[in-house]
Formats: C-alpha cells, structure tokens, sequence
C-alpha cells in the first residue's frame, strides 16, 4: 500500500515542480529570461511548473548571479528553508565561476561553495526553453532520487 | 471593459504556446557553444588576451601546448571568435547541453608542436587555410608553405638571405 | 439506525463529501487555470494538474517555523479540512442528501466560515509578518463578504419559510433564486480568493500571505481545503437551481451546468480585474454586497 503512495508521491514530484527563483547578485538578465519561461509564449505551466513566491512551496531553485559576501548567507538560508527533497538549477554562467565578476574580492565566485548544485544551465543568459528544460530534468531528477540533496539524504 | 475585448479574442483564437519539444528556431548568427577547431590553432594566445572573463588559457608544455575553455565562465561576447586570427574559433548555432557537473563544462585541446625544418626549434606552423587567406591564392600558398615550415628566426635569416642574393649575386 | 450511520459515513467520505467533492475541486481548479490560461492566450496545465499538485506534498519534509507551536501548525489544516468536508457532507446534492434537517442552514453557514476564521488563526500561529499581515486582510474581508452571503441565505429562509438546505433545492427557480445566486456569486469572489479580492494572499505584496510559512502535509491540507470549498460553494450555488426538474439525471446535468457557469464566470472576472486594496475591497462589499442583499431581500419577500 506504502508502495503505491510512494509511486504516486514520485510520479507527483516529477509532474508538478514549483519553482522558486533567488537573484545572488545578477546583472538581471538571467531573471529577466525567466519571465518569459511563465509568460503566454513558453508557458512553464503547461509542464506544472509555478514560480512560488515563498521558498517553503517550492521544490526546484533557481539561482541566478555570483553569489555576492553579502547574497551569501541569504541564499544558504533559503536554500534551508526550502523543504527537502529539493533541487538547485544554476542559470548561466555566473553562478558556475563568477563570469566576468570572477577575481572580484566581493564574490565568493561559484554557488558550488555556498550550496550543493545539481544542473548547470550555460548561456549568458539561457534561452527561455533550455530554462523549461533544465526545471524539467531537475523535476525527473526529483522523481528518481537523483539530485544531490536526495543522495545525502540517504547517506545519512 | 476593453480587457475584456483583449480576453475573448484570445479566448477565440487558438494560443501562442509553444510545447517545449517546438524548439524556437535559433538565429543564424546566434552565439551558442564555442566550437575549437585544433588543426588551426596556432596558440597564439589572442583569444587569451581578448577574454574579459578570462575563461580560455593556454598552457605551453614541453611537447604540445594545450588550449582549454570554461564554457561556464563564457559571456558568449565573439570576441575571441572575432579576433583569432587563423579563424580557428566558431560559434555553433545552438546553446550548450545542460550538464551536471561543473567538470563537463570544460573543454581542452592538445596542439602538437613541430620542429622547424632548419633549426629544430619548437613551433606550429600556419594552417593552409590561413595561407590561402594571406597570399590570396592557391598557388602562391603552396609556394610560401616551406618557408613557413620553418621558425620564425629561421625565416627571416632565409628571406634575408634570399634578398641579398637577388642583390648581389651569390656569395663564392 | 445502524444503517443511517452508514448512510451519513458514506455522504461524508465519498459523495458528495471528502472523496467527490476533493475530486471535483480538483476538477474545477483545472478548469480554472486553464480558463484563465486560455484568456490569456496561455496553453495552461494538464487536467491532472491539480492533483499531482496536492500529492507531491505529503512527500516533502515538513519545517515548524521557530517559535510556532507544532500542535497548533498541524491541528489548524486538520481542523480546517473537516470542517469543509462535514460542510460539503451537507450540500445538498441531485440524489438527495442524507444528513438533513431542519436548521442545516445555519450549521452550513457556521462549517463555511470556520476555514477562514482558520486561517486567521494560521497566520497568526506561524509568526511570519507576511501571514500575519495576510490574517489582519482576511478577517477584515470576511466582514465585507459575509453581508452578501449571508443575507442571499437568509432572504431564501424567508421566502421558503425553512432553515433546511434541502428546501432551497427543492423549491421551484424564481426571481429571487437568480438574484440569491448572484449574491452569493459576488461573495464566492472573495471566499475563493480570486483576483479581485485576493488581498489575503496577495503573491506580490506579502510573499504568499497566511500560507507563506506552510509546508508539505499542513499546506496539502489546506490546498485540499480550498478545493474542497470551491465544490461545496459552487454546489450551493448550483443547487439552488435544480428544484423544477423531476429526473435525477436532469438534475444532475443543471447542478453540473450552473457550476461550469459560476466557474466560467469567476475566472473570467479573476482573468479581466487586478487586484484592489482592502479598503476598496470593503467599500465594494459594503456599497455594492449591500445593493445585492436589498435587491435580494426585496425579490424575496415581494414576489
């Protein structure tokens, strides 16, 4: 019987990722990308994805931006408050090295230091679409156990 | 009430979403991964100097100098495309594949040096693409080649010796 | 008696209680998304939406904010899914209801108000400043839309001389029925929470209002709640119009069709309106809810 809620609980992570969206310090346009992923013409819901406001809904971060000596206690703290089992998309270039901010004293340069990550979108920014199918892998990610948050879990 | 006019004439027409399986067709010039072609690439370390983000290095061994980039440090600004002057960078018309790992991210090549035909000094010699664009032709191309087998010290010590020659006859 | 137990067990698990009327609020819920998704020009979700939405929470770790009380964090959605559920129990539905009798109506009334009232208290137990905000515009809405609503119901009490729900469906359609439903309708606006009115869990004002600091198995009961709401709302509304017809299957295909109608028109006025302030919120209520009871009141008891 457990088995078939968990089935179902798995099947529902893969069909219904919420997103929760945290600037660390971006030039804007990342975010600004993400806008159209939930406008009419890309349309995030048409695969259950939501931009949720509070970071206790969501499932899937997205961090865009080099995460900032100033950004970087916030986002280790919603990345806390977002109830596991959850995943973290980096969009762009920024959060992977620091891009052009890489070497600046201000930066700590990689969202890898402050938080685990699990898919690295490239682009500068990322076109809307790959955006919708990076929130779609982390959501199968989610549905197999797959993503770094899961796997410590169960090293636990 | 005009929102309303603007909402049943959506509500009448069919909608604007794309699935996510209808790609958007990329633009011809679109700047997406970063393409590295090893048999042109002399190291001459421009793209080097012209990164903002510092995302290519080069590193110069003993028997191949190898080229690497951090496409998660790239601005996908063309300026290394614009300036390489053997036309050895290009951009690829679609964006990268999302990956999981930081370390997928990177790509490095290994460019084998040669030796110079005269001294025996380590060098890379200039693609023939890159001599058809210098001479302008074929023909002329394939006759400058030798001289660009050799190293750049050895070249001129050849060309110079070739001048003085025509000058002055041969030297008994 | 035995069997009446039964009876009432099965009205308030399966139909039209918990099990029917979950399936059908999730049902409604699609329908309004993809409404709303479709005015916009939008593809909108898939219809199995709203269910993966509620079922993918129980699965996910549950944080009790600091300073909360962990009983009162999980005994608020409990409380407040029961009182839907026992409430829907009550809606009386094309094949008659079990649970009936003479005074309902006010039972009704009180079930329906106990989710928001919960949801005053909610915000204010989590201790976030966004909720707690949220829970001050709630209360103050729930004065404004109870004088609609409550005088639609009781301007039916006193045309058909009864405080029985079961005497409002099987009462014939008149002018009053229409003018009632439409009452109700201007308060369902606010009771949903739809765009308008949706002052208490206004995304970007306050975060996410009362439910900003809820997770996983409380905020899936109270997602199971509001769908729970909209089917026992909408069926209120809905059933108010199927008194005149003779066949259950008849009824049923009215109930169904005066709910389509009220979901249609809900989205549609969500879809064309951006959200107002509270105190215009109110002074809505209070100017036009106040016409809307007068007209029903006047409807009811002169012809």
């Amino acid at each position: 019987m457990s088995g078939i809620f968990d089935r179902l609980i798995s099947i529902s992570r893969r069909r219904s990722p919420w997103v929760y969206r945290v600037n660390a310090g971006s030039c804007n346009g990342c975010d600004i990308e993400v806008a159209p992923c939930f406008s009419p013409r890309y349309d995030g819901e048409q695969i259950g994805a939501v931009l949720q406001s509070s970071p206790k809904h969501a499932d899937i971060l997205l961090i865009s931006g080099p995460v900032t000596l100033r950004t970087r206690d916030m986002v280790k703290d919603v990345y806390q408050q977002i109830p596991s089992p959850k995943a973290v998309i980096a969009l762009g270039s920024c959060p992977a090295s620091g891009n052009v901010f890489s070497g600046s004293p201000t930066i700590v340069g990689s969202a890898e230091a402050v938080i685990p990550v699990d898919l690295y979108v490239p682009g500068c920014p990322p076109r809307p679409q790959a955006i919708l199918e990076a929130i779609q892998t982390a959501a199968r990610m989610l549905e197999k156990g797959e993503t770094r948050s899961q796997k410590e879990a169960q090293h636990d | 009430m005009n929102i309303f006019n603007v909402l049943f004439g959506n509500f009448s027409k069919p909608n604007r979403t794309r699935t996510p399986k209808d790609v958007v067709p990329f633009p011809a010039d679109f700047r997406g991964e970063l393409l590295h072609d090893l048999t042109q690439c002399v190291l001459c370390a421009t793209c080097v100097y012209v990164c903002s983000p510092g995302a290519i290095t080069i590193e110069k061994g003993e028997e191949s100098g190898s080229w690497e980039y951090d496409g998660g440090r790239c601005t996908f600004c063309g300026r290394c495309v614009e300036y390489c002057p053997t036309h050895a960078l290009s951009f690829k018309n679609q964006s990268a594949p999302t990956v999981n790992e930081r370390f997928a991210e990177l790509t490095w090549h290994d460019v084998e040096y040669r030796h110079c035909t005269r001294c025996g000094a380590l060098i890379i010699p200039l693609p023939h693409e890159t001599l058809v664009r210098l001479y302008h032709s074929e023909e002329a191309a394939r006759q400058a080649a030798q001289a660009h087998e050799l190293c750049e010290r050895c070249r001129s010590r050849v060309h110079s010796e070739a001048i003085k020659t025509g000058i002055s006859g041969t030297r008994n | 008696m035995t069997n009446w137990w039964l009876q009432a067990l099965f009205s308030i698990l399966i139909w039209p209680g918990l099990l029917t009327g979950a399936l059908i609020g999730w049902f409604l819920l699609w329908v309004s998304r993809k409404i709303v998704a479709q005015f916009q020009g939008r593809q909108g979700p898939p219809f199995y939406q709203p269910f993966f939405d509620f079922w993918k929470l129980p699965g996910k770790k549950t944080i009790i904010p600091s300073g909360a009380n962990p009983f009162l964090f999980y005994a608020l959605p409990v409380l407040s899914v029961i009182s839907v559920v026992l409430a829907l129990a009550l809606v009386p539905v094309p094949g008659g209801s079990v649970i009936s009798f003479d005074g309902d109506l006010v039972l009704f009334i009180y079930l329906m108000e106990m989710p928001a009232l919960i949801d005053v208290i909610a915000g204010f137990a989590t201790r976030s400043v966004y909720a707690q905000v949220g829970s001050s515009r709630e209360a103050l809405l729930t004065l404004a839309y109870n004088l609609p609503f409550l005088s639609a119901l009781i301007a039916l009490a006193l045309k058909w001389k009864s405080f029985q729900l079961a005497a409002f469906s099987s009462a014939p359609v008149t002018l009053a029925t229409v003018a009632a439903a439409l009452a109700l309708f201007l308060a369902l606006l606010a009771q949903m929470k739809v765009n308008p009115f949706s002052i208490p869990n206004a995304e970007q004002e306050i975060v996410a209002g009362i439910h900003v600091e809820y997770n996983g198995l409380p905020l899936a009961l109270f997602e199971l709640t509001h769908a729970l709401e909209l089917s026992a709302l909408v069926g209120l509304i809905a059933s108010l119009f199927i008194g005149p017809f003779g066949s259950a299957w008849i009824k049923l295909l009215v109930y169904l069709a005066v709910a389509a109608v009220a979901v249609i028109l809900l989205n549609l006025v969500s879809a064309g309106t951006a959200r107002l302030k509270v105190q215009h919120a109110f002074r809505f209520y209070w100017t036009w809810g106040v016409a809307a009871a007068a007209v029903v009141f006047i409807t009811a008891l002169a012809f």
